[in-house]
């Protein structure tokens, strides 16, 4: 029998042993029921999930030189009405309304708007004026941000149009930090980073973070996925322990099945199994909470990498430890109940200060938190290619110094 | 008869004159760090016979068998199966083996039937040849009729008759037994021992590992005696009883108020100069020089007040032979006569 087949049936069987093994509800039901505790419970620390007292009053406007006559007007006006639209249909704390640019400018400087967005026609972008600091011009730059990521395959119009907030606009004392410029095109590179300033003085907390423009369900739904995906690897890798308590193993090795093999199946039960897991939390938090997961392809890459590198470091943990799959099991239990507070899934990050959020970034649950919420956000395959590329190197990494241990270890066996 | 000799002395050169043995055990030693679990042990096993390793705890049976199924190195020797070197040729000796481990090496979660699946996916059976041998190792174990049960709720029993059906997929050559029969019921132990001599009638070559000199006598034609790592007899049964000469066995079914008084047990034996095992409830001693050493036996035991009721002489078994060689008893006294228990 091939290798590659042995290690099929390896891993086969033991992904059939944690699905017997209850796994299904406890694999499901519980991270649900966290996402939804947290979730409700959280929601004030999350700027996304901001709920003003009254709704933002929001003006959009076709920018002035659109308002001639012609094709391209009417198309500006067009995208305009979309977004007014958009805006007052996503949240009931925006009510939103079209108007003239000049109009729109006026009635934020007189306060009788709090937000107003020009829709130009020059090189597609979207201006938000608003004063400096504005909680209404964060909240919506994120939100118009998600929408334009969204929608930005279909209307190419808003392709490349970029999100411009500049708290020097007409009439504004320029404050300390007034004329930030932010700049995120639709659909593309890492918008977690650009409108990061705008949301951070909602959120309070640090810039440029993938957290700060998630709302609570979000978040949760993405950190509970990878501190369970991170339960599931390993409870499958428990599964090598057993058997090597058993004599299974030794049973396994002397119908002719190597070492290499045997143990590959283990690591590829453990990737699987963290893999499915996360595709039913995409589908059922997608359907329960309406949480947007972002790009299929980038999702995709971003968990079966994850999962290698959780299956990875649950490899090293059985390695290190004697055959007992108890002791594998309460140690890995210890250990990534540890990394999932370390590595921001059980408590928020952006109420956790700057420093613990720096301190612990190269954790593998947090680069895939990190990069879950970027994804989410609108982040393409290459934005989060750095985050896939290090991740696959901490599972090569873990899967070389648990083989390593192995070998020192096992000086009787074959 | 044969052309081993009942020397204890290795029996490398003999095997090699044999008609071509299935499985040849050459010179085998392993130390765990300070423990030495084999010293030099090797024999041969020839198709359709069936091999006993008979030895007390920690004797190195498990380990001799662990090194034949190449899940061990040893520290010098080798062993050939089929004529593959385990060591340089461990994949082609492993096809013609099949191992039955001392422990259940099996899944209690899943059916008899779905262990043997899973293990025959392993072994590289396809799938109808699966199914006709599953088929074939559900009937020889007699579990046909639990095939489709779960292991957790089997017996005892019918647990260990799973774990021997799994060493027999992807039809071995030699089949490796290590015993396959402790703690379970006699009718069990019955069937097992039935069917592995049914298995070695059809040619396999069967080396069986046990403590019980009675399995040893009632299954096989050949048995090595081994003791802390060393073969101390080794050849076809009946040469191997002779070994123990004239010597018989006193025996004393639980002696009152003896046997739990260590000081009692201590001053008996510095007064006899003799191998006295006291185990398992029993007090026995070995009269090297056969039943005309009674009476002066029987004195001793008098003037120390161990009640005689129940007292037999017995004549020589491959247990006397051990006695008789190490002094000691083939079981610890907390071994025997145990239940359904693993
Ligand atoms: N992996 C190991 N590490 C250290 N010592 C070992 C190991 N395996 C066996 N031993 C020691 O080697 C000796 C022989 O053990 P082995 O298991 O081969 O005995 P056995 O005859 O099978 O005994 P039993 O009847 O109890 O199964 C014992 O002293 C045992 O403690
Ligand atoms: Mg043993």
């Amino acid at each position: 029998m091939s290798a590659a087949r042995q290690v099929g049936a390896i891993a086969v069987h033991h992904l059939h042993r944690v699905l017997r093994g209850g796994a299904p509800v406890w694999l499901v039901v519980i991270p649900l029921a966290l996402i939804y505790v947290l979730g409700v419970t959280m929601h004030g620390f999350f700027a996304a999930e901001y709920a003003p007292p009254e709704p933002y009053r929001v003006l959009v406007a076709p920018a002035q030189g659109a308002q001639d006559a012609g094709e391209r007007a009417a198309a500006v006006a067009q995208r305009a009405v979309t977004i007014v639209e958009h805006v007052s249909h996503a949240r009931e704390y925006f009510s939103a309304s079209l108007a003239a640019a000049e109009q729109a400018r006026r009635a934020v400087l007189d306060r009788t708007a709090d937000v107003a967005v020009i829709v130009s026609d020059e090189e597609p972008q979207l201006t938000i004026v608003a004063p400096p600091e504005s909680i209404a011009a964060a909240s919506l730059a994120h939100h118009l941000r998600r929408f334009l990521a969204a929608s930005g395959s279909e209307q190419s119009g808003l392709e490349q149009s970029g999100l411009e907030q500049s708290g020097s606009e007409q009439g504004f004392p320029p404050s300390g930090a007034a004329g930030r410029e932010i700049q995120a095109a639709a659909g593309t590179a890492a918008p977690a980073g650009t409108a990061a300033p705008a949301e951070s003085m909602a959120a309070g907390a640090g810039t440029n973070t993938p957290w700060s423009g998630a709302g609570a369900f979000e978040y949760f739904s993405i950190a509970i996925t990878v501190m369970f995906m991170t339960f599931a690897a390993h409870s499958a890798m428990t599964y090598s322990a057993q058997d090597r308590k058993t004599g299974a193993y030794l049973r396994i090795r002397s119908m002719g099945v190597s070492r290499g093999t045997y143990l590959a199946g283990g690591v590829v039960s453990a990737a699987a199994i963290g893999t499915a897991f996360a595709l039913t939390m995409a589908v059922v938090t997608g359907a329960l909470f309406r949480v947007d997961w972002g790009d299929p392809v980038a999702w995709f890459l971003m968990t079966v990498t994850g999962a290698a590198s959780i299956a990875a470091l649950s490899f090293c943990i059985m390695a290190v430890l004697p055959a007992n799959p108890k002791t594998v099991e309460s140690a890995g239990g210890t250990i990534y109940t540890l990394l999932a507070f370390l590595g921001g899934s059980t408590v928020p990050l952006n109420i956790m200060p700057d420093w613990f959020a720096r301190l612990f970034a190269w954790l593998p649950n947090r680069r895939m938190l990190d990069a879950f919420l970027a994804i989410a956000q609108g982040a393409s395959v290459q934005a989060v290619s750095g985050d896939l590329a290090a991740l696959a190197g901490i599972a090569a990494a873990l899967l070389a110094a648990g083989w390593a241990v192995l070998a020192v270890a096992r000086k009787e066996g074959v | 008869m044969s052309v081993f000799s009942s020397a204890t002395a290795p029996m490398g050169a003999a095997g090699s004159r044999a008609p071509a043995p299935l499985v040849a055990v050459d010179g085998l030693r392993k130390r765990f760090g300070a423990t030495v679990a084999l010293d030099g042990v090797s024999f041969a096993v020839g198709p359709g016979e069936i091999f006993g390793l008979l030895g007390p705890n920690g004797a190195g049976k498990s380990t001799t068998l662990a090194i034949m199924a190449g899940l061990v190195r040893p520290d010098a020797g080798d062993v050939h199966v089929g004529g593959h070197s385990i060591s340089r040729e461990r994949q082609q000796a492993q096809r013609l083996l099949g191992v039955v481990p001392q422990g259940l090496a099996i899944y209690e979660e899943y059916t008899a039937w779905q262990n043997l699946n899973y293990f025959a996916a392993l072994r590289g059976i396809d799938k109808p040849r699966r199914r006709r041998q599953i088929g074939e190792i559900l009937a020889i174990t007699g579990l046909t009729e639990v095939a489709h049960r779960k292991v957790a709720g089997f017996s005892g029993g019918m647990k260990r008759r799973l774990n021997i059906g799994i060493g027999l997929l992807g039809d071995p050559k030699v089949l490796l037994l290590d015993e396959p029969t402790v703690g379970i019921d006699p009718q069990s132990r019955r069937h097992i021992l039935d069917s592995v001599r049914r298995l070695a009638q059809g040619g396999m070559a069967v080396v069986y590992t046990t403590h019980y000199m009675e399995e040893v006598e009632y299954l096989c034609s050949r048995v090595a005696i081994i003791d802390r790592g060393r073969i101390i007899a080794h050849g076809p049964i009946d040469e191997v009883r002779a070994l123990a000469g004239d010597a018989v066995v006193l025996r004393l079914p639980s002696p009152q108020g003896f046997m739990d008084d260590p000081g009692r047990l201590a001053a008996l034996r510095r007064a006899l100069p003799l191998p006295v095992e006291a185990t398992a409830g029993e007090l026995r001693v070995v009269l090297p020089e056969g039943s005309r050493q009674a009476p002066e036996v029987i004195g001793t035991l008098q003037r120390h007040g161990v009640a005689l009721d129940g007292m037999r002489l017995e004549s020589p078994n491959l247990e006397t032979v051990f006695l008789a060689l190490t002094g000691k008893a083939l079981r610890d006294g907390t071994e025997t006569g145990k239940g359904d228990v693993e």
